[in-house]
């Protein structure tokens, strides 16, 4: 299960709302819910079907569910966090908000750890199925010539570290994963 | 006449640089700082830099121009619209330096850049004004009497106006003192001209003009109408030819008070006479724009003639070659603009960083100035294109308009483009019920902003899911080789 928060730039600002996707089978269909003032909407608990196309281009992808089909344009910034998408001529700006901060790196109930901010990873701590308690230090990442600690954010299970020493990495990309829980 | 050198940027000087160069003439592009790797430099045969950010600096600086034209051996100018093209003093620029411009003579520009005088010149000679008299040493009882006969409500302007400032509508006689006061107050403060003059209102008026066309044989001709009706912030955004209003006897009648508003000034090359059209049918001459017009796409795509070209060989002594134009088509364009229109349509800058234009296809145009990477800078105008559709019917042309700009997908800068379909697909619009007060009486703005804060779009909720995703499932996204199984969602395995 995935927790994102967005909140839109253009053509309206927006209050920062949730999308909660989860899913549902091995491939491509989810279920998502989407989630402004803490209530749920009109697409909560509905499954949608993905179905990306980034075969030749980065830029389309097709989604698919029963109730619509569309063809929506995308890009993604050099941040990792604004996301512009065009849907029937009209331009979207997203940012996402990410609710950690630097100190800590990860979020509370989380299943990854997330880099904070784009940088380089100089020292990986941990391996897959390594048991780790909260605060145990996982990375040390160098962002902006200033090296910080990633601690993990809660006790868990390591299934598995996603980068390697010396790699370049996004803003809010992944680099470890948590075992899902039984609840999870 | 070899070496045309256009004194433009943008969109406008791709679009005459390509007629240029269609002619076996060579294009020389002139730029500034900003605009040095723009497409306009790279599609000239030659170019020339003028240094300098701001128009001032560049465009408008006519010591640089001279410079430019002596070193580039040009033979001829043309200058497009806006910046130097309804200036008199680079038409001496170039008697000085024996080069042609591509472009009316000196007088045309000279009288008809006078609002005032223009106007009291046409009324002289015949064409349409709108009725209104200047206040200039008149009684305060005269003038209630002349206001009389033209019935109200009227208009109270500054002579030295524009832009909308220094205008008051009045509506009732007992308001007609005060409004006149204060209009010549604020004159006198923005202007320091506090000339005043009164003319009828007209309510629910069409903007529509007719292009004209002059040669050195004293032959003058009109290329029929276009309807310009949509504006914002008095700015034409959507232009059309031929309006749906006008009958063909209506067309001839116009066709002539536009000739004849030409001949007034012996016009030579492409020119515009701009009405306002009454819902009574009537029209009445506004002003002539000596140069050709930003919205000249759509008489060209309905008639199937190339202005660009005939201006030059104009400007080369022949004659004019246009002969028993037929309308082929409708033509509908639409001024693509980075502004937001959700902030008064106030202008956005930014790097273009993705910009897919519609697939091409027969009855598409496009004009434009930028490419993908460019930077729109607050410097100029915040154009980005023209879109410009025909079809065999306006309905047409509407259909296809919306299906090419929901194909356009741009990134990086804020535009108009949502705003546009929004407007494209009003009711009123597509009937043809058309007013310079369009967007304000139909509450356009209003409802696209409604629209938007009411869509609870799935479409866009997923596309957000899908993009974030996609983000976590493309390697080359971000250069990351790690793909994430369990979020290996979308992308079929492609091993």
């Amino acid at each position: 299960m995935i927790d994102l928060e967005f909140e839109q730039i253009s053509p309206l600002k927006s209050d920062s709302f949730r999308l909660r996707l989860r899913r549902m089978d091995e491939h491509t269909s989810y279920s998502l819910q989407l989630m402004k003032d803490e209530e749920e909407s009109s697409v909560a608990g509905r499954s949608y079907d993905f179905q990306i196309d980034l075969s030749d281009s980065n830029e389309l992808m097709e989604i698919r569910s029963t109730e619509f089909n569309e063809r929506i344009f995308y890009q993604i910034d050099d941040d990792g966090r604004t996301f512009y998408l065009q849907l029937r001529g009209e331009s979207y700006v997203f940012r996402r908000v990410l609710s950690y901060d630097l100190d800590s790196g990860s979020q509370d109930a989380s299943s990854a750890v997330l880099a904070p901010m784009p940088g380089r990873i100089l020292k990986v701590c941990v391996e897959s199925g390594q048991d780790v308690e909260m605060d145990q230090e996982l990375f040390v990442m160098e962002s902006m010539k200033m090296e910080s600690s990633l601690k993990a954010g809660r006790d868990g299970i390591v299934e598995a570290v996603e980068v390697c020493e010396g790699d370049l990495v996004q803003a809010d990309q992944i680099l470890l994963k948590y075992k899902e829980e039984q609840n999870g | 006449m070899k070496r045309v050198m256009v004194l433009n940027r943008g969109e406008i000087a791709n679009r005459i640089i390509s007629s240029i160069k269609s002619m076996g003439l060579l294009a020389i592009a002139v730029y500034s700082d900003p605009d040095r790797n723009s497409l306009a430099v790279k599609s000239a045969d030659l170019s020339y830099p003028l240094g300098g950010e701001s128009s001032t600096e560049s465009y408008l600086n006519l010591e640089k121009i001279r410079e430019a034209i002596q070193a580039t051996k040009a033979d001829a100018v043309h200058p497009g619209y806006g910046f130097l093209s309804e200036r008199s003093d680079l038409i001496e620029l170039c008697d000085e330096l024996d080069v042609v411009f591509i472009g009316p003579g000196k007088e045309a520009i000279l009288k008809m850049g006078d609002k005032i005088e223009s106007k009291q010149l046409m009324e002289k000679g015949g064409v349409p004004v709108v009725p209104g008299f200047f206040m200039d040493g008149l009684t305060p009882e005269k003038i209630v009497e002349k206001v009389e006969e033209i019935g109200l409500p009227v208009m109270v302007k500054a002579a030295a106006g524009g832009g909308g400032k220094g205008m008051r509508k009045v509506d009732q006689l007992k308001d007609l003192q005060s409004d006149i006061e204060s209009c010549q107050r604020e004159a006198k403060n923005s202007f320091g001209d506090e000339r005043i003059f009164i003319e009828k209102y007209i309510e629910n008026p069409r903007h529509i003009e007719i292009q004209v066309f002059g040669d050195s044989h004293g032959n003058i001709m009109h290329l029929n109408e276009r309807e310009c009706s949509i504006q914002r912030r008095n700015q034409k955004i959507v232009e059309e030819a031929p309006s749906c209003v006008l009958s063909s006897q209506k067309r001839e009648e116009m066709g002539k008070a536009a000739i004849l508003a030409a001949q007034l000034v012996s016009y030579q090359s492409a020119g515009t006479v701009e009405f306002i059209y009454t819902p009574e049918d009537e029209f009445y001459f506004l002003e002539m724009n000596t140069r050709l017009q930003v919205e000249h796409p759509v008489t060209e795509e309905s008639l199937g003639v190339d202005l660009v070209q005939e201006q030059i060989r104009v400007a080369r002594g022949e004659e004019l070659s246009f002969q028993d134009l037929v309308p082929e088509a409708h033509s509908m364009e639409c001024r693509l603009y980075a502004e937001a229109p959700l902030e008064n349509y106030q202008p956005s800058c930014g790097k273009i960083l993705k910009l897919v234009w519609p697939r091409s296809r027969d009855w598409l145009r496009i004009d434009t100035g930028v490419e993908e990477g460019d930077e729109v800078t607050p410097f100029y105008d915040p154009m980005i294109a023209k879109v410009i559709t025909k079809g065999k019917t306006r309905v047409q042309a509407i259909e296809r308009m919306i299906q090419a700009l929901e194909e356009l997908v741009l990134f990086g800068v804020t535009t108009n483009q949502g705003f546009l379909l929004h407007l494209l697909r009003q009711p009123a619009f597509q009937e043809g019920r058309l007013s310079t007060h369009f967007l304000d009486q139909h509450g356009v703005l209003e409802g696209y902003r409604n629209r938007l804060a009411s869509a609870q779009d799935e479409g866009l909720a997923t596309g957000l899911a899908g993009c974030f995703l996609a983000s976590r499932t493309s390697g080359s996204l971000h250069n990351s080789p790690y793909s994430i199984q369990g979020l290996n969602a979308g992308k079929k395995e492609q091993s």
